[in-house]
């Protein structure tokens, strides 16, 4: 179908759960987010990732 | 014999091994993020009584592909970690977590309320299925859409689920889906924001329930 992928990427950027928590665990998902200064200040930052 | 050879010929041999290593190196890995549909900002209700309830409501941070959402995931508290009185709200980028928003202010919101004896169940997981339905674009009618919030309190806890209009069709499905995708059992409500910013009592008559 016309599903966004790196092959075919003017196709829709629709992901349905199972694919999105497939990709929860790609090694480009685990990084320390560049807002973690603020999330610190805030109170939302995790002691360690989960 | 190594020593043995001459400097030009060990000059090619270190060529040799140099250009092995290059061969045995990794396929380069991709990085092409997968792209949301839209861009989406994380916010935080902070309760600090010294303030007013704008100041204490703060964009912490925007995403625009799924691994960006997940890293965020990953590194910050969950619903149930939060304080007592704080917030979450994802939202697309532009649109305020507040009725007075012009993305807002014609909407309403489904509301799930979350009984505190269910909250270690439930919470983070209807949260985080939540987002996941809205980054993904897995509404039919996703454009209706404006984002959710979490509330922590200490009897109920609740999540609501914002749009930007309240015609009947296309809330309907979205509150159905909700239903459907969390697996609620119970019924729960679709309040119009005018209504609720204009209640008296402490209860909002609700224009569909699902």
């Amino acid at each position: 179908d016309d599903q966004w992928s790196p092959s075919n990427t003017s196709g829709k950027k629709c992901y349905n759960l199972r694919l999105l928590m497939q990709i929860k665990d790609d090694p480009l998902s685990k990084d320390k987010p560049n807002a973690a200064a603020l999330l610190e200040t805030w109170n939302v930052l995790r002691p360690s990732p989960i | 014999m190594a020593c043995c050879l001459e400097p030009a010929k060990i000059e090619e041999k270190i060529k040799n091994n140099t250009q092995s290593k290059v061969k045995i190196l990794p396929e380069p890995v991709s990085v092409i993020k997968h792209p949301l549909q839209y861009s989406w900002s994380l916010w935080i209700y902070v309760n600090d009584k010294s303030k007013t309830w704008e100041e204490n409501l703060i964009e912490l941070t925007t995403f625009d592909t799924v691994e960006d959402f997940w890293c965020l995931y990953h590194h910050i508290k969950l619903p149930t970690e939060l304080r007592q009185g704080n917030d979450y709200a994802v939202f697309k980028k532009g649109v305020r977590p507040m009725w007075e928003d012009d993305a807002n202010k014609m909407g309403g919101r489904w509301l799930i309320n979350i009984d505190r004896k269910q909250r270690s169940a439930n919470l983070n997981k209807y949260w985080l299925d939540i987002i996941l339905l809205m980054i993904g674009e897995n509404f039919e009618n996703s454009e209706a859409i404006c984002g959710a919030v979490v509330n922590i309190r200490g009897k109920f806890d609740k999540i609501g689920v914002w749009t930007g209009h309240t015609y009947t069709k296309p809330v309907v499905e979205i509150g159905k889906t909700l239903k459907e995708v969390l697996g609620i059992q119970t019924k729960f409500g679709f309040e119009v924001h005018r209504d609720t910013m204009s209640k008296q009592g402490s209860t909002s008559k609700f224009l569909y329930i699902v």
